[in-house]
């Protein structure tokens, strides 16, 4: 920003203010104001295009008014905020299971919060399933492995059909499984 | 998709879910001291805990402007109050979020509003500049004078073949009075870019507008 307050403008600066922002010294950087205005009253050029600028700034203001309508106020009034009302509400509301929840609002009220639940459903049995592949291929390699350890623990895994168990046998193989996916 | 300007938006805003303002020193929820000119940022408090008194002194006290700076911008009256009813909707969502003092209410105001602004002029394309039709052709006649309506109608013709930006910038200094820097924060531009708009504008202005002009002088001198 151009901060002049030191040192006095040139009759250059001043054409540029006025070129900018009009007639107005109020609407002049607040910086320069009392400069160009002192440099204003010695100059006759600048008189001149300050009325030339007046002018332009005069014709400007004859440009249609526009007032806000009472229905834009109605409408805006509206939709304010309101009070916020007790938390009875929520309180009373019926305990219901995650499921329960989740598939209430289906056929009823379109609840917003079904495609959310839908979603976070989809991604843990998206994990469930890509976990237990990898799991379970990971079993077999086990089997056939070089680690006694490993193949200890994987014979036990591929012995069972229980999904948990996978889980819990993979969380036993974790750290090495990383180890596995480096080599 | 998330813009720079979307966050710049949120000046004066406490993005922090939990926060909440001081509650106001009169009891009861029943809104500032009408007593007293209430600030805007009094306002705004009472109007995060739904003081219709509130809201409505808010809305008198800026609706006016906004709507005024909208129709500069878009050149129709319907467009310039949809605008300003989602600039005072973005008010009411977002009054609990307000930190009073960071930021100055009306310059967040304008912001907003010149934002939706340029927004709608940007998806309009540049054919909303093309399409404005030129000012009547067929010259006033010797001694004839221009009704003020007409003529009034012309400014605003000219203001709207400006390029958008230029338009927000004299717009926000000459109509809306506001400083060369609270239109550079407006504008995310430099004061120096500001002035540039400014004066681009009024010079393509002053040719736009140079057979306006004459008629104006004749009916002042007369």
């Amino acid at each position: 920003m151009k901060t002049m307050t030191s040192v006095s403008i040139t009759t250059q600066r001043l054409a540029e203010l006025i070129d900018a922002y009009g007639a107005s010294p109020e609407r002049w950087p607040a910086s320069e104001r009392e400069q160009a205005l002192a440099l204003l009253a010695r100059s006759p050029v600048a008189r001149e295009q300050m009325q030339q600028a007046r002018q332009l700034d005069n014709l400007l203001d004859m440009a249609p008014v526009a007032r806000p309508s009472v229905s834009l106020e109605e409408r805006i009034m509206a939709a304010r905020p309101r009070s916020v009302p007790p938390v009875k509400a929520v309180a009373a509301a019926p305990a219901r299971s995650f499921w329960a929840g989740l598939m209430g609002g289906f056929g009823s009220s379109r609840s917003a919060s079904l495609p959310s639940g839908m979603l976070a459903a989809s991604i843990v049995l998206g994990l469930t399933l890509g976990t237990s592949v990898n799991a379970l291929e990971y079993i077999s390699k086990g089997l056939n492995g070089s680690s006694a350890t490993t193949t200890a623990s994987a014979t036990t895994l591929a012995t069972t059909e229980d999904t948990r168990d996978q889980f819990l046998g993979y969380a036993v193989l974790d750290s090495s499984y990383a180890e596995e996916l480096i080599r | 998709m998330f813009r720079v300007r979307d966050m710049q938006e949120d000046v004066g805003f406490d993005r922090r879910p939990q926060a909440r303002l001081k509650p106001q020193p009169n009891e009861g929820g029943r809104g500032p001291d009408l007593l007293t000119t209430p600030s805007d940022d009094e306002l705004v408090a009472a109007v995060a805990q739904g003081d219709e008194r509130a809201c409505r002194m808010l809305m008198d006290r800026h609706l006016t402007r906004v709507v005024a700076l909208a129709r500069r911008m878009l050149g129709n009256h319907a467009d310039a109050e949809e605008v300003a009813q989602e600039v005072f909707l973005r008010v009411w969502t977002h009054a609990e979020r307000w930190e009073p003092g960071r930021a100055q209410f009306s310059t967040w105001l304008h912001r907003v509003a010149t934002n939706l602004c340029l927004d709608r002029l940007r998806r309009k394309g540049t054919t909303d500049i093309d399409s404005i039709p030129e000012p009547e052709s067929e010259e006033p006649g010797p001694g004839e004078l221009l009704e003020q309506r007409e003529l009034a109608d012309r400014v605003e013709e000219a203001l709207q073949r400006l390029p958008a930006r230029q338009r927000a910038a004299i717009t926000l200094s000459h109509f809306q009075g506001l400083t060369n820097i609270e239109a550079a924060e407006i504008l995310e531009v430099t004061v120096e870019a500001v002035e540039s708009l400014l004066g681009r504008a009024r010079r393509q202005l002053r040719d736009l507008l140079a057979t306006e002009k004459e008629e104006w002088l004749r009916r002042t001198i007369k």
